[in-house]
């Protein structure tokens, strides 16, 4: 190495500034593109982003309905383009996306899913982006809302303390005598976490006892070790409850592996294409299915149209705005159960949730194109 | 039959080998001496396929070739023995033997057997007495050389080069080496022979080259040349024969030892030592010799506290009893130890010749903790102006420096931390002959200024000229107390493989 | 020892340079120049809001450099430290849960805890550091164990006994067992989330290490050890003593980031938190110059290394503006290689080595080609760029995918309609096509590079 660096410096900073100056006129593109573009005078598209919490099929059904909101409502036209954004489960992922997307001028709305519901620095990165003038609310799993309901506009998602009751009605229509359970999830800080475990305790009643929430990180082979530990340390149980997603299959492959049907009812949150083929086969006993797909859709909805000042967009989504709970909106839940044989009956449970057999259920899927939801 | 012509070799800042020419014939028995540093090493790493990148030409029987590796080489019919021996420790000495080319059975497994019994032939043919499926790291040194010389007769090699062979043989070991060496010539190996010592030299040889400075001084018949003529090439001047120690005095008593004993756990012997008594006076110089194994090294470990095992009996310095269980103790106490093998355990290779000689007595050029840079330098510059090591400069990196220079730098290192005695272990091994002169007149220059020295050496005419006294220990027990006017290199040797049921001469 | 590398510091200060420029020039939202601009144009806000950017990269740098330091120094003086992840997770944990035993209602109803809990905790926790740290050099110097393994153990031992710990101090202190604590205290989160504490913090903290190994007797020692062990207990030094130091340095100082990670993430996760950090620790390290062996490595050397490498994944998340988490495990691995190859290289090219040579090399080239396949397919359809609508004459321009653009191109498609019906064949093509340019492009480059190396070594075969 016998050039000298010290003399290559002055030139490559003189570099740096050309290049910078190519960007300042805004009527041509980086060098790179070749074809120009004559775009608006702050040129580009703006993005809308909607953040995971972790990875799971649930966010794919989320992401079918985030890329039709795209191309129903037409968000090319108006400069807009929308993609999802995985997390790695971990909420410093999620601070430093946030902290990222500060940097970055051309994103004017998100949504956020938080994997911990009660972080302040997430929610002082979102109410840092809100000063900014970025649009922020929160799919599927909220903030706190005691303390950090401002960070966020809205909320759009399950109602997932209601989502829990029914499936603790579940569990109770199984076995009306009464049993154990245990409930498995990721993590169980997360807000959707906490109100489900706490629905599922309502709607099953006195007659069940909780023996135990057990969370696995988002990590699969815990979540089967879970189970697995579950069912060896109680003898008493007799309801295996999954709250996130990915328990479902977990909790089936583990009862298959042990030839343990009969011993447990299944009762599960969300229809991954697994589970659905799972139920099929006999080994989940019912499902509360959240519509992921609306929240993808809806969610990009109202940002569009918060983005857009469309008032009257904003109002058909958030009827009640500026009331006590009119920053939810609630996408709504369905429980399946098997075609037959299955002793649940829709008066069982509340009239807004939508009672479907399986076949009916997958009826809904096909005509959404969703493998899941 | 082997024929150098105009081989350069450049390393980043130094030329090794300077147009050098050298015809080798075959058969011949041909002495390479010079000087470290003089290109011998270089000169055979480029003859054997190690270096692959030099200007110049190798013309073998006739033919250029050009080694793209030690297996070309090989394969050609050379090999080399390295000073510093290339065996895998961990294997037997039959693995070794075929290491690279194993023999396998029909179903390409290794043919253990196969092996054993040629490397038993080989290993009989050379007078070697081992078990050929013994661990060569539990071989002594001279029987790891025997296994090294068979791997190359097992490639019938029809050129074998010997780089400074009897550097760690015994008496016996030696002689037997002479023999196989007679044998191999008799089946007409040219044997190209690296060595300093000149009596080997002109014992063996039929005719000698002479390197210095990377340069070919001459090649000479040795019928008609005489050890004197050739040292005079070498170095390129006279060296006059230094006889020391007449004006020296010895002092006071400074380190006197009672009955150190030093147990050897798992050994049939049961002690690496055995109730050692003597004394040290301030001004002398007093020798230890004795065959590898006697005990030289691990008596030097005792005194310095760097022994793995607790040795037994009383050591007085100055007067005080002291037990020293870390290096830092003695070091403190006024004890230094320059060790064998610099490279492996004296040596600061990625430091500067700096660094190196003030990395004992740091603390002296910092108050407080933090190092003072000039004061560092002036410490270091003091040490090598007064030991006159011959550096491009104390920031020069230390393995710039030749083997004497380095120890020299080591010395300098435990001088800077006022010893009271030093304690040298085989000091100038791996040094050349002007470098050994001035390593004498150092010592004696020290011990003028009252420096108690213990000096390990199996070299016996250094002890002889050196020594005040010299202690001869054998198999851990001391077997004779000689001093200077009584001390002759027989009378050495009968103690040092005196056995245990004949008595100790008296001096 | 220090002086050889101001060489490789220049060029990491050059790379860092050039992968500034890259991200600016490829970042169609130019957000380097805007922030410079702003920087210097003046405005009510204060000026580390104007560059958030920036602000982030010091930031990470700071955090990332807290431990980096102590890695460094085990890694200079011969040894590894392959626990930083779980110490820094451990100890994360251990502060919070200290502040949930000193007050345990504060830190439920997310009250302010005061300051004397949280000096308390910080202090309990440091002090727990340095026995980790002394547990280490006992399992290295007394027992035996290689660095790698005595490490080992606690990477894998501390984050569990940091989620029991958690979870049974919650259980106790709050009646609800909890897997994580959550730090709502906004007086401890200062230390974290004000710009200048970190920063500040790391700056001490680097200064200090540097007069330590440079200027100090037991810097020297440090050097010395690592670069031969027996010769540095010959000269009368203890060695165990420095590996003592050095394990505790590298513990305390993953204990303060931990502190100030729990700060930063409002949370104490031990599952989570810090998991492979000591990766990149040893990275940014090994980039800066530290030799895995020992007795080579300077900290200046280091902050440059974890500055880079905080630039370059600032760099990939620009660049890749969604999802570049994805691709930043590729580009950062692809770059600490090629970093330390290049130390390496100049040293092996002058000993005559070839890179290429052989069956190994020959396969080496078709995988390095394969590798620029892979790639150029990836990017073809995750890059888009803005060009002119190629359907519809006059439109305003669209972004599309470069492979798709390609195929459209190729094919001569010139409407929507077709585009559509035959979608997958279009890409396709342009993958293929864009594939095969890139892995051509890495072909010829490391064939030439080959043809070099061979004439170098002027290889004639023997006869």
């Amino acid at each position: 190495m016998h050039i000298s660096w010290k003399a290559l410096i002055p030139a490559v900073i003189a570099g740096v500034l050309a290049a910078g100056g190519c960007g300042s006129n805004e009527k041509t593109t980086a060098p790179r593109a070749a074809p120009t573009s004559s775009g608006s005078a702050d040129a580009g598209e703006k993005r809308i982003i909607i953040i995971t919490n972790g990875d799971s099929p649930f966010w794919t059904a989320a992401r079918v309905g985030l890329q039709e909101a795209e191309k129903e409502l037409n968000l090319a036209k108006s400069g807009l383009r929308a993609s999802l954004e995985i997390n790695n489960s971990k909420p410093q992922g999620q601070i430093d996306l946030l902290r990222q997307y500060a940097t970055q001028s051309d994103i004017v709305g998100i949504g956020i899913s938080p994997v911990v519901a009660d972080n302040v620095a997430v929610a002082e990165e979102m109410r840092n982006l809100r000063k900014k003038g970025v649009l922020i609310i929160t799919v599927d799993s909220d903030v706190d809302r005691a303390r950090f309901r401002d960070a966020r506009y809205a909320f759009i998602g399950t109602d997932n303390l209601a989502g829990g009751r029914e499936l603790g009605k579940c569990a109770l229509g199984l076995r009306p005598e009464g049993g154990q359970y245990v409930t498995f999830v990721g993590h169980t800080g997360a807000q959707n976490a906490l109100d489900r475990v706490e629905g599922v305790r309502q709607g099953a009643g006195p007659k069940f006892k909780a023996l135990d929430n057990m969370g696995d990180e988002t990590d699969p082979t815990r979540a089967r070790d879970n189970v697995h530990n579950a069912i060896l340390n109680h003898p008493g149980l007799t309801t295996l409850v999954g709250i996130w997603s990915y328990n479902a299959p977990a909790i089936v492959d583990v009862v298959k592996q042990k030839q343990v049907r009969k011993n447990y009812n299944v009762v599960v949150f969300d229809a991954e294409p697994l589970a659905i083929q799972q139920m099929g086969e006999g080994y989940v006993d019912a499902m509360v299915v959240q519509n992921p797909y609306q929240m993808g859709y809806q969610g990009v909805r109202l940002l569009k149209a918060l983005y857009e000042k469309d008032q009257a967009t904003v109002r058909a989504i958030l009827p009640n705005e500026g009331q006590g709970e009119g920053d939810i909106y609630d996408t709504g839940i369905k429980v399946v159960v098997p075609d037959s044989g299955s002793p649940l009956r829709g008066e069982m449970f509340d009239k807004k949730t939508q009672f479907l057999k399986l076949s009916d259920f997958r009826e809904w899927l096909k005509k959404y194109n969703l493998t899941g939801s | 039959m082997i024929s150098i012509e105009h081989v350069t070799k450049r390393f980043p800042g130094v030329t090794a080998l300077c147009d050098v020419d050298m015809q080798i014939a075959e058969g011949e028995l041909h002495a390479v001496v010079g000087e470290n540093g003089a290109g011998k090493s270089t000169l055979m790493k480029i003859l054997s396929g190690v270096i692959t990148d030099f200007d110049g030409r190798l013309v073998l029987r006739g033919q250029a070739v050009r080694f793209r590796g030690t297996r070309d080489a090989e394969e050609a019919g050379i090999s080399i023995i390295h000073q510093e021996l290339n065996l895998v420790e961990q294997l037997s000495a039959a693995a070794n033997i075929f290491l690279g080319r194993e023999k396998h059975n029909a179903l390409g497994l290794l043919d253990d057997r196969t092996m054993e019994r040629a490397a038993r032939g080989l290993l009989a043919q050379l007078e070697c007495q081992i078990d050929a499926r013994q661990v060569v790291r539990e071989l002594r040194v001279g029987d790891q050389q025997l296994v090294e010389i068979a791997k190359a007769l097992s490639l019938e090699s029809g050129i074998l080069i010997m780089d400074e062979p009897t550097s760690a043989l015994t008496e016996s070991e030696v002689a037997r080496l002479y023999r196989v060496i007679g044998r191999l010539r008799e089946r007409g190996v040219t044997i190209l022979y690296i060595s300093h010592k000149l009596d080997e030299v002109f014992r063996l040889a039929e005719r000698i080259t002479v390197l210095r400075d990377g340069k070919k001084v001459k090649t000479l018949e040795r019928s008609q040349t005489n050890p004197r003529e050739v040292t005079h090439l070498m170095v390129g001047r006279e060296i006059e024969a230094v006889n020391l120690g007449d004006d020296r005095r010895a002092g006071a008593v400074v380190l006197e030892v009672q009955n150190l004993s030093l147990p050897w756990t798992g050994h049939a012997r049961g002690w690496r030592l055995r109730n050692v008594n003597f004394q040290l006076h301030g001004g002398e110089i007093l020798g230890i010799a004795g065959l590898m194994g006697a005990g030289r090294t691990e008596l030097l470990e005792c005194l310095f506290g760097s022994s793995p095992e607790t040795p037994t009996g009383r050591i007085l310095l100055e007067g005080r009893e002291v037990n020293f269980t870390h290096a830092a103790e003695a070091k403190r106490a006024g004890i230094g130890l320059v060790t064998e093998d610099r490279k492996r355990l004296g040596l600061f290779a990625q430091m500067t010749v700096e660094e190196n000689i003030t990395m004992c007595a740091l603390r002296d050029a910092a108050p407080g903790g933090i190092v003072r840079r000039r004061r560092e330098r002036l410490l270091a510059e003091s040490m090598v102006h007064k030991l006159a090591v011959k550096t491009a400069g104390v920031d020069a990196p230390v393995i710039s420096l030749s083997g004497g220079n380095q120890q020299k730098a080591i010395i300098g290192r435990w001088l800077l931390t006022k010893p009271k005695v030093l304690l040298l272990d085989d000091p100038t091994r791996g040094v050349d002959v002007g470098a050994k002169a001035e390593l004498y007149r150092l010592m004696h220059q020290l011990c003028r200024d009252g420096l108690g020295i213990i000096l390990t050496s199996s070299e016996l005419p250094e002890l002889l000229t050196l020594c005040d006294r010299i202690l001869v220990l054998c198999e851990g027990r001391l077997t004779a107390e000689l001093t200077r006017h009584e001390a002759t290199e027989q009378r050495i040797m009968e103690a040092a493989t005196m056995r245990n049921d004949e008595k100790s001469p008296k001096p | 020892m220090s002086r050889p590398f101001r060489r490789s510091e220049w060029g990491l200060l050059l790379a860092i340079l050039v992968v500034v420029i890259l991200t600016a020039l490829l970042d169609d939202r130019h957000i380097y120049w805007r922030e410079l601009q702003a920087l210097f144009s003046g405005g009510l806000s204060p000026w580390y809001e104007r560059i958030p950017s920036g602000v982030n990269i010091i930031r990470q740098t700071a955090y990332l450099g807290i431990f980096a330091i102590g890695a460094a120094i085990v890694i200079i003086a011969g040894g590894i430290d392959l626990s930083s992840g779980s110490v820094i997770a451990f100890s994360g944990s251990i502060c919070a849960t200290f502040m949930v035993l000193l007050a345990p209602e504060a830190m439920k109803s997310a009250t302010p805890v005061g300051i004397p809990v949280i000096v308390l905790a910080i202090a309990c926790t440091l002090v727990i550091a340095f026995l980790i740290g002394t547990f280490h050099a006992w399992l290295i110097t007394v027992v035996g164990l290689p660095p790698f393994i005595a490490t080992l153990a606690t990477l894998v031992g501390l984050r569990s006994l940091a989620r029991a710990i958690v979870e049974t101090v919650t259980a106790a202190a709050w009646g609800g067992r909890s897997a994580q604590i959550s730090m709502f205290d906004s007086q401890f989160r200062y230390l974290a989330t004000s710009i200048w504490i970190p920063v500040l913090l790391f700056i001490i903290l680097a200064v200090t290490a540097w007069l330590l190994l440079s200027r100090t007797v037991v810097g020297r020692h440090l050097y010395a050890l690592g670069g031969n062990e027996q010769a540095t207990r010959l000269s009368g030094i203890h060695t165990d003593r420095l590996k003592w130091l050095a394990y505790c340095i590298s513990a305390l100082l993953s204990a303060v980031a931990g502190i100030l990670y729990v700060g930063e993430q409002s949370g104490a996760y031990p599952q989570t938190l810090g998991q492979g950090y000591e990766l990149n620790a040893i990275a940014a390290a090994v980039v800066g110059g530290c030799s895995l062996q020992g007795g080579i490595g300077t900290i200046p050397g280091t902050l440059l290394g974890v500055l880079f490498l905080r630039t370059v994944i600032d760099g990939i998340a620009k660049i890749i503006k969604t999802g570049a988490d994805v691709y930043e495990g590729m580009i950062v691995g692809s770059v600490v290689v090629v970093a330390v190859a290049l130390t390496q290289f100049s040293e092996a090219s002058k000993r005559g080595k070839q890179f290429f040579a052989g069956s190994m090399g020959k396969l080496t080239m078709l995988n390095l080609a394969l590798l620029g396949v892979a790639v150029g397919a990836l990017a073809g359809l995750n890059v888009t760029i803005t060009v002119d609508n190629p359907f519809v004459e006059g439109a305003p321009p669209t972004r599309m995918n470069v492979a798709t653009w390609i195929g459209v191109k190729l094919l001569k498609i010139d409407s929507m309609q077709t585009y559509l019906t035959q979608r997958f064949k279009v890409d396709s093509l342009g993958c293929y096509v864009l594939g095969a340019c890139v892995g051509a492009a890495v072909l010829g480059i490391v064939f030439i590079l080959h043809r070099l190396e061979k004439r170098r070594a002027h290889v004639v075969t023997k006869d």
